[in-house]
């Protein structure tokens, strides 16, 4: 048999970064505001008790100071979740999965579906009342190499999941 | 050989290593206990005391003894399967095909006993997940058999070629030229944990020992500081040496037809093999000592490594670039002297790793060290320093070059480290961007294996979408099996 090794040029492979990446569903933005609105509560009343507690915090001035920096940290985390989740999208490719997230970190992560090991559909409670769930897709790689994408119709996961399921088994 | 297809119990002798195990358990547990009644029992007799220590043995021997009765095992043409425990029953099956390592290790106490302890590895668990006492030639023979189950059903003439042994020279270049700060650290560790036990069984111990010793130092004499480090040092490089001795004695490395055979160990020895195609990638580290006398610490990363327990590593001390050469040649026939394309880390993350590693962690810890120091809080101005020099070094070695088969990654900071791995063994890539990056047109490029994460930091970004695309050209388009 003949052996042959020709020359690849790279400007004609296929562009992970061209691909057109559909954004995850609004309704995922919901769920993550459901989880801060419940931590921020958790955290204000925490903050109420010290406060309560401790005779230093008993002026105008003071609680006037503690109110104002808890109102921008509580005003910056909704900003950045709601940024983060804007970024939050993914593309199916014939031989790989796409997942970009992430704003004060951006990230563009791609699977070969000839190297996933497994891959379940999930939700939790405010996911499910809302009729969105998420696909996790795990490969060799361990934890950092593993795929989770959220804001999926449990239709639109299932059938993600079953390609994948195909793909694999052909490849 | 032997049927080991029923329900069968470790030899009886097994006993004797299950006890010793059991005592030691409760030896870590209670010492603090037991130091009391050795103290108090001085004074006068404590009746208390002298039931507990009669109880604890009681119960080792107890332990041991049902540990042993409820222990049994089997290996069939498919699986090992183990059952253990009396009030929760656990069984575990391991298909031998999912076996990536086999070890046997032989601990003094096995000798005594006439044992070696078989230990099976699979892909995700942190530490060996099947571990089974057997007679030596028994383990042997077991191994053997596993191993031709796990790899590939054809047999293949096993003749064994020896690769590398360690000399009593070497054992010494090794022990003398290995890391002594990590030593420090350790030994400092074990201090600590020392005190923190020894604080409960002391009456009189003064909680706040630490802090008057620190004020002590920060009070005495620079002559003072110098000879106490340097005693120190003594003491690492000394405790390196034994250290490396004890691990790598009659240390020896074969190749099979299967895999590389690794044994080694005096007090308790080891013997491991590796199959060829479950090895991930390859490194090799060295540090400029060990470069001048040719000695590199070479390691295997196999599928899991990166949850493996740092004794059930595969790391191998070479003596010759030879030797390195032929090991790295298992892996890749065709690695070549210079790679083709490579790419530098753009000169930002020196800056960027310096102002969040080393300027801003300096100026938060100098303000309650100016006020509890004073002056000598200008000592903060060494972490910068050492920051800098740190990411200075990693910058000017670091070094990412390919070729259409093959990833050659050089990096280090005060020793080299290179890597090399295959295309085909990458699991998933990905470009990440910070902020600052994403204005700078530069990205990390994370490619994770089965046997770890290798990152390229700060390269351009057109760079990190050509690599993400080539990776991902050559694992989908390869037929070659990655495992």
């Amino acid at each position: 048999m003949q052996f042959l090794n020709p020359d690849i040029d790279i400007s004609t492979l296929p562009k992970a970064e061209d691909s057109k990446l559909v954004p995850v569903d609004e309704r995922y933005h919901t769920v993550l505001t459901y989880y801060q609105v419940i931590y921020w509560i958790i955290f204000f009343v925490a903050t109420l008790v010290v406060m309560i507690l401790n005779k230093e915090f008993h002026s105008w001035i003071m609680a006037g100071i503690t109110l104002l920096v808890f109102t921008v940290l509580c005003y910056l985390n909704f900003r950045l979740t709601f940024l983060n989740f804007k970024n939050k999208a993914y593309a199916i490719r014939e031989h790989d999965i796409l997942y970009q997230t992430g704003w004060l970190r951006k990230s563009l992560h791609v699977c070969p579906y000839n190297r996933i090991q497994h891959c379940s559909v999930d939700a939790g409670v405010f996911e499910r009342n809302l009729g969105i769930s998420k696909l996790k897709i795990y490969n060799a790689g361990g934890k950092d190499s593993d795929i989770v994408i959220p804001g999926l119709t449990p239709e639109e996961a299932n059938s993600i999941r079953e390609l994948i399921i195909r793909k694999n088994q052909q490849e | 050989m032997k049927d080991w297809g029923e329900f069968r119990r470790q030899p009886f002798m097994a006993i004797g290593q299950i006890l010793f195990k059991s005592v030691i358990q409760l030896i870590k547990i209670f010492w603090p206990l037991i130091l009391i009644f050795l103290v108090k029992a001085k004074g006068g007799r404590d009746t208390i005391g002298e039931t507990i220590l009669i109880i604890l043995p009681v119960l080792a021997l107890i332990k041991a003894i049902t540990d042993f009765l409820f222990f049994r095992f089997r290996i069939t043409n498919e699986e090992v399967q183990v059952k253990s425990g009396i009030f929760s029953r656990k069984q575990i099956t391991l298909p031998l095909h999912k076996i990536q390592t086999v070890h046997i290790n032989q601990t003094w106490i096995q000798k005594i006993f006439n044992l070696s302890e078989l230990a099976f590895d699979s892909p995700g668990s942190e530490k060996a997940e099947v571990t089974i006492q057997l007679g030596k030639v028994e383990a042997e023979e077991v191994m053997a058999f596993v191993l031709r189950k796990s790899t590939a059903s054809e047999t293949v003439e096993n003749k064994e070629q020896l690769i590398s042994e360690l000399s009593f020279k070497d054992l010494l270049k090794l022990g003398l030229t290995s890391n002594h700060f990590e030593t420090l650290l350790i030994l400092f560790g074990l201090f600590l944990s020392f005190l923190n036990n020894i604080k409960d069984i002391i009456s009189d111990y003064n909680e706040n020992l630490l802090e008057d010793s620190t004020n002590k130092i920060i009070e005495s004499s620079i002559l003072f500081i110098i000879m106490g480090v340097f005693a120190i040092l003594i003491l690492s490089v000394l405790v390196s040496l034994i250290r490396t001795t004890l691990s790598y004695i009659n240390f020896r490395i074969t190749k099979t037809a299967k895999g590389f055979s690794i044994s080694k160990g005096l007090i308790n020895s080891s013997q491991k093999l590796i199959p060829f195609e479950k090895v991930q990638f390859l490194s090799w580290k060295t540090n400029w000592l060990r470069k001048t006398i040719s000695m590199y610490l070479f390691e295997f990363h196999t599928i899991g490594d990166k949850e493996v327990k740092n004794n059930l590593k595969i790391k191998i001390p070479v003596t010759s670039e030879l030797v390195l050469d032929k090991l790295a040649k298992s892996y890749s026939p065709d690695i070549p002297e210079q790679f083709s394309s490579n790419l530098k880390v753009h000169s930002s993350f020196l800056y960027r790793s310096t102002l969040f590693f080393g300027i801003l962690p300096s100026l938060v810890l100098s303000i309650p060290l100016f006020m509890f120091a004073k002056e000598k809080a200008l000592l903060l101005l060494l972490i910068p320093l050492y920051a800098f020099l740190y990411y200075w070094l990693y910058n000017r070695k670091f070094l990412f070059s390919w070729t259409s088969n093959l990833i050659n990654i050089n990096t280090g900071v005060f020793g080299n480290r290179t890597v090399i791995l295959k295309w085909e063994k990458i699991q998933s890539v990905k470009i990440s961007q910070s902020l600052y990056q994403q204005r700078k047109y530069l990205a990390d490029l994370v490619i994770s294996t089965a046997g770890g994460t290798i990152t390229a930091p700060y390269i351009p970004l057109e760079a990190a979408r050509e690599l993400q695309n080539f990776a991902l050209f050559k694992v989908e388009s390869s037929s070659e099996n990655w495992q």
